[in-house]
């Protein structure tokens, strides 16, 4: 009942013209940002940082967030009408989606992916409604080892679940925590690795970073990319599927759903990788796996409806504990921490206001997105026709706009130049950027209580074992080991025999 | 939400290196070079102990685990069976975007957010790009009128649009 009645307070909040209107313009840029390949959430909450100063806290999340889910939403959309990620995690989908739209089902296609990323979206914010109290009330219990330990696994999840080498995502995720030092020592005042740059006293923002990483390297990914041809047209009596593909979709929907809530809610995993668990699950348990890759509807359905799920319940341990899940998210904590709100599990106990209030325009949204990308699919359609050269001037512009007013500093937008080459070089050498990023924004936390355990246990350090919570978390951190060093010894088994072959 | 390089295995065998994953065998380089400067930058901070923790311990144990996992990164990407090159690089789109944030970013406070502006489209418009040179130039108005519009006279970020004189 408890519930219900935030949850009603929340509706009253999310339901003011105001932020009907965030809510609104934040699932319309989203669902562009989806469409349009080589745009990111990321890069469009760091060119919109500067618009979210000027709002209420819980308009700005509002918004952020609305981008966030929308551009999962609608990322599907290019993958089946073009073959073309629109999102990154929307790649799962192109392999059966694009070949539904060349045997002439595009409007099906698309129409399951509404429908199961409407339904995984409402799952996925039942979870969040259910799971993120209880979290944030079992995270003020939590003390240092237990949030030392808490970061340890999301560092190695997102180092295992990366695509690429573990080693090299991990060595990302080390120069994350690294990068995450320079600047001022809490305890003793001492600057470490500034090099006497003033400007670096305050530490490396990571907004900074993001926008070099990935704002700055797509751009530079996409710039000589082939122009995008002519779409296919799709009309709008064409979407109705048949009663026989909505019966082999629904299951297909169901398991997608569960896979993706579940996988969410762990940091560093995310929509991608659910995306491409429940693509696997599928062709596990279908009868005949030779339609996949050829049009199979269960292979559009279920890694979108993962991914939607995945992108709501990615929300749980940012609004629970403060401990952001991917870069994304850290962008929104970093927009919350420039309005002045400190995350952390008494989040919600001191914001109840934004913490329900974006709930509950999440349900809007939600509904919003479904007429976004039914009635309404073919204008996002033409929208994929536009250039990349016309949009790729702009997002420079004004992601260096929203780095500079981050901290008004100039040499904060120096810094993104640097880090986009080096976001470039990474890119070359297979290294994921998002464990990185999760580092920086981690490594401050992580160092804090590592080194608040080992003051209270004298140095011994048992005192992660002892507690019976960072005990077992750090049992998750030895099974995912256990998982990087298996899945790397069977590619390379796989290498071998595809030599050999 | 990860991103990935592409993987391209080709089965061309030039092995200047001797390494069979290249972007394995750079990547631990690099690891490694940063580990090694961690390390060698932190040695004149407080170590402290165990239980008490200077400001130098964390950075080193953190470098210290740099270049383990470099020089893990170079062992495997010799032993490893398979070959991997490194993709072909985008040189010229990176560099121009670099350099045009940079000049931005020197600009930005002295002249003002109209000229840096100008500077920035004017550094990444470069010939690979198949926009029309008059394209280009309307797109470019469109933008620093829109930027300075919206950012500085809607949304009051402390910019100057001109230089201070």
């Amino acid at each position: 009942m408890d519930i219900l009645q935030q949850l009603a307070h929340g509706f009253g909040i999310a339901l003011t013209m105001q932020n009907l209107g965030y809510c609104l313009l934040g699932s319309a840029i989203g669902t562009m940002v989806g469409v349009l390949p080589g745009i990111s959430p990321v890069t469009t909450i760091a060119m919109l940082l500067p618009l979210t100063f000027q709002v209420p806290a819980v308009s700005a999340l509002i918004m952020l967030s609305g981008i966030y889910y929308g551009a999962h939403h609608a990322g599907s959309t290019t993958a089946i009408m073009l073959n073309m990620p629109g999102e990154p995690s929307s790649v799962v989908v192109c392999m059966d989606g694009h070949p539904m739209a060349k045997q002439g089902r595009a409007g099906i296609a698309l129409c399951v992916s509404a429908i199961g990323s409407f339904f995984a979206g409402c799952v996925g914010i039942i979870v969040i409604t259910l799971f993120s109290p209880l979290l944030s009330e079992a995270g003020l219990l939590f003390g240092a080892p237990e949030y030392t330990a808490l970061v340890a696994v999301a560092l190695m999840t997102a180092s295992v679940m990366s695509n690429g080498s573990a080693l090299s995502t991990f060595g990302m995720a080390v120069l994350g925590l690294l990068l995450g030092t320079v600047g001022t020592d809490v305890g003793t005042g001492l600057e470490r690795y500034t090099f006497g740059l003033p400007e670096l006293a305050e530490g490396v923002d990571f907004v900074v970073v993001a926008v070099g990483l990935f704002a700055f390297a797509e751009v530079t990914q996409h710039i000589n990319a082939p122009e995008r041809r002519g779409a296919l047209s799709v009309k709008f009596s064409e979407l109705f599927p048949r009663l026989s593909d909505l019966k082999q979709a629904f299951p297909a929907i169901f398991r997608g759903t569960g896979i993706g809530a579940a996988l969410g809610i762990l940091p560093g995993t995310g929509p991608l990788v659910s995306a491409f668990v429940a693509y696997a699950v599928e062709r596990q348990v279908a009868k005949d796996k030779s339609r996949f890759g050829k049009g199979a509807i269960e292979g559009v359905a279920a890694p979108e409806s993962a991914d939607n799920a995945a992108a709501m319940t990615h929300f749980i341990p940012m609004l629970g504990l403060g401990i952001p899940a991917g870069p994304a998210m850290a962008m929104m904590l970093g927009a919350l921490m420039i309005q002045g709100i400190q995350p952390g599990p008494q989040l919600m106990a001191n914001h109840a206001d934004l913490f329900w209030g974006v709930v509950a325009s999440m349900w809007i949204g939600n509904l919003m997105l479904l007429i976004f990308n039914l009635p309404m699919v073919g204008v996002w359609i033409k929208l994929l026709t536009t250039p990349y050269r016309f949009l790729y001037p702009g997002i420079i512009l004004f992601c260096c706009i929203g780095v500079y007013s981050v901290r008004n500093s100039a040499f904060d937008v120096l810094m993104a130049a640097g880090f986009g080459l080096f976001g470039m070089v990474a890119r070359q050498f297979n290294c994921s950027p998002a464990p990185l990023v999760l580092g920086l924004v981690l490594g401050p936390i992580f160092e804090e209580n590592f080194r608040r355990s080992l003051t209270i246990s004298k140095g011994d350090p048992m005192i992660f074992l002892e507690h019976p919570i960072s005990a077992g978390l750090l049992a998750l951190f030895a099974v995912f080991v256990v998982i990087a060093v298996l899945t790397g010894a069977r590619t390379q088994k796989h290498k071998l025999a595809e030599e050999s072959a | 939400m990860p991103q990935e390089g592409f993987e391209r295995p080709t089965g061309s065998s030039r092995g200047v290196t001797g390494a069979n994953d290249k972007p394995l065998f750079l990547s631990g380089l690099v690891f490694l070079v940063i580990g090694v400067a961690g390390v060698l930058i932190a040695r004149r901070y407080p170590m402290g102990s165990v239980g008490n923790m200077g400001p130098g311990y964390f950075p080193v144990l953190l470098s210290a685990l740099l270049c383990i996992i470099g020089v893990l990164s170079v062992v495997t990407s010799i032993m490893r069976a398979g070959r991997r090159e490194v993709a072909s690089w985008p040189l010229v789109p990176a560099l121009s975007v670099a350099l045009g944030v940079f000049v931005f970013g020197l600009t930005v406070e002295r002249l003002g957010l109209i000229i840096a502006s100008v500077l920035l489209l004017a550094c990444i418009g470069h010939k690979q790009i198949r926009t029309r040179p008059i394209e280009y130039l309307l797109l470019s108005v469109a933008l620093v009128i829109f930027s300075a519009l919206i950012f500085v006279k809607m949304l009051g970020l402390p910019l100057n649009l001109w230089p201070e004189i």
